[in-house]
């Protein structure tokens, strides 16, 4: 061969190339992040249950209001006190340690959480000094952890630490023109991230009582008079309530699955589930008696109601499996027999919240709409304020406390086609 | 990155002896000329087997071809390479041989059905360096049109991200969006059949 290009030259790095098998492999690697759980023992949880400082709200949670303080859940860490006395002005001044904690309500000077499985108690007579005042063990066993984990049941998780981690991965090239290939593949790594070490609470509050504070619609806590309400997966627990620092058990109702929301109204209870609506009439407190239901096609379902209407948000997600996203408007005048009077659609409506005739309501990225309920057949947006996703609304006294992916905002709505924005806590 | 080097340095090598071959055997060839080339593109390795179409359109003055090209690419993820296409004609004996390098940017085309429903809530991809070398052999027919038969290495590399919730039941029953990435470099023989006009 001429100037070089000879094959006995070429040819050993052409072979090397060809058949150096390292050559001719797919290399993948997967990074991800998994979390350790970090124990502590039952009597230093307990311990911990009190105000300490105040920390940086990294998670949005479930509200609460109560007089001047918002109490805001930080999921499975705690709960925020927001010391809301000037809304202009709101301040985080404590923290209260509470692990495994999703939900909250409060009765008089007794707020009540949960604990993972247990249900807690606490004094909140001077918010800056609150104590644990009693613990009911066990009466929430339907939590569980995502994905399989199984906990130390000797111990508490207060909290996970997050690992990265590198690793090689199926590069799912197997097969002949992708038969039996990448696509399994995809499922395959897809369900791995299931087996993550990941907390997942099912259950988890709510409304005017006479002591109590007001909940969100996304509550899954409420009290009404003497009774705590709480609604699991599956089910409805009744807790007395009437010595407020020893809430005594009083009966678990089987309702049916992908129970969500709980709200009550005057004598009733509204459970919302992923498939309807179910009405309990609670004029035996310690006895709710389930009086109709309210069918609807799969989705994730807020209730709130008046005397004549259910106001019901349908949104789809990756939970909810639904595909709608829609306000339903449900007749409840009689409760063995609702029925749907009419739907509005929405763009992935979540948390809401009836301040008479006004309605409003958490659109997901579309903000926070404001609408005019006079007349359930023709209800009219009259104001949408911008912001990122929101999740949950308390409307009360011309005040909106709207929780957001990046803050707790409260809006002055006297002038509901203009509300008005006075404080942001970020988070 | 060692690798990287040591491959475009046998390219260089290979172009450089290609254009010398070039200049001697056609010395007085020195007309522009338009050529498209337009290859069904087989992609083997020891995973898999899969598919790919490339067309490359430029210009060859004295045996040496330079164009841009672009295909689609189905090893693995789908995707579109487009890169920069360097070739060189030489003639061993009345045969008609070529090598060839490409390098470009593997531009993300994932087909595959992505996110999964409870779990994968967000998805995203990114592209990466694509290049082929090899050699390849052209039966000219009816003037300038000849088939093109060729062989060769060939690299891509992307990236998946995935965003992972549970649910999205509501505020606080859920664990915070859990990300993860997934770095893919296919490295696969190729094999490309096809037409030169």
């Amino acid at each position: 061969m001429r100037n070089g290009f000879s094959p006995k030259v070429l040819a050993p790095v052409i072979l090397m190339l060809i058949f150096g098998s390292s050559c001719i492999k797919d290399k993948c690697t997967r990074t991800y992040t998994y979390l350790q759980p970090v124990y502590r023992t039952t009597d230093e949880v307990r311990a911990n249950i009190k105000s300490n400082a105040p920390v940086e709200i990294q998670r949005t949670g479930k509200i609460y209001l109560k007089d001047q303080f918002i109490f805001m859940n930080e999921p499975d860490k705690g709960i925020h006190i927001i010391d809301n006395g000037d809304p202009y002005t709101p301040k985080n001044v404590a923290f209260i340690d509470i692990p495994g904690n999703i939900d909250l309500a409060v009765k008089g000077n007794i707020l009540y959480a949960d604990s993972y499985t247990d249900l807690v108690a606490i004094d909140i007579s001077n918010p800056l000094q609150v104590k644990l005042k009693n613990v009911t063990e066990g009466v929430f066993p339907h939590r569980q952890y995502w994905g399989g984990f199984v906990a130390d049941t000797g111990r508490v998780i207060t909290t996970w630490e997050a690992r990265d981690t590198v690793v090689v991965a199926d590069c799912g090239t197997e097969g002949v023109f992708g038969i039996l290939g990448r696509k399994d593949m995809l499922l395959v790594n897809g369900c791995a991230n299931c087996s993550n070490d990941w907390s997942f609470a099912l259950n988890s509050s709510n409304s005017p009582g006479s002591q109590a504070g007001i909940g969100g619609s996304m509550a899954r806590f409420t009290l009404v008079n003497n009774n705590l309400y709480t609604v699991s997966h599956s089910s409805l627990s009744v807790f007395n309530v009437t010595n407020a620092e020893e809430p005594l058990f009083k009966k678990d109702i089987s309702i049916g699955w992908d129970i969500e929301t709980i709200y009550p109204f005057k004598d009733k209870l509204f459970i919302g589930s992923m498939s309807g609506m179910y009405i309990f009439n609670i004029s035996n407190p310690d006895e709710p008696v389930q009086t109709g239901t309210f069918t609807h096609v799969r989705s994730c379902d807020p209730v709130v109601a008046d005397d004549n209407y259910a106001y019901v948000t349908l949104r789809n997600g990756s939970m909810c499996n639904g595909f709608v996203n829609q306000l339903d408007v449900v007749d409840v005048k009689n409760v063995a027999a609702p029925f749907l009077l009419k739907s509005y659609p929405f763009t992935n409506p979540h948390g809401l919240s009836k301040d008479g005739n006004l309605l409003l309501i958490c659109d997901g990225k579309d903000g926070l709409k404001i609408n005019d309920v006079s007349n359930p057949n023709d209800i009219k947006l009259l104001s949408r304020v911008e912001m990122s996703e929101t999740f949950d609304v308390i409307a009360w006294r011309g005040l909106a406390l709207v929780v957001a992916t990046d803050g707790l905002y409260q809006y002055e709505y006297s002038d509901p086609s203009a509300p008005k924005l006075i404080s942001k806590i970020t988070f | 990155m060692q690798k990287k080097l040591f491959v475009l340095f046998i390219a260089a090598f290979f172009v450089q002896v290609c254009s010398a071959q070039q200049q001697k055997d056609n010395p007085g060839n020195k007309k522009i000329v338009f050529h498209s080339f337009n290859m069904m593109n087989l992609l083997y390795n020891t995973q898999g087997l899969n598919a790919g179409l490339q067309s490359v359109n430029g210009f060859s003055f004295s045996g040496t071809f330079a164009g841009i090209g672009a295909g689609m690419d189905w090893y693995g993820i789908r995707s579109a390479p487009v890169f920069f296409d360097l070739r060189q004609e030489f003639k061993l004996g009345r045969a008609r041989f070529f090598g060839y390098g490409n390098i470009g940017y593997n531009i993300s085309w994932p087909g595959n059905s992505v996110g999964q429903p409870g779990f994968s809530s967000e998805y995203k991809s990114e592209g990466g360096i694509y290049y082929d070398l090899g050699f390849g052999y052209l039966i000219p027919f009816n003037g300038k049109n000849a088939m093109v038969i060729s062989g060769g290495y060939s690299v891509k590399e992307m990236v998946e991200k995935y965003g992972f919730s549970p649910c999205s039941f509501s505020p606080g029953q859920c664990p915070a969006m859990q990300y993860e990435r997934y770095d893919y470099r296919f490295q696969r023989l190729s094999l490309k059949i096809g037409w030169r006009f």
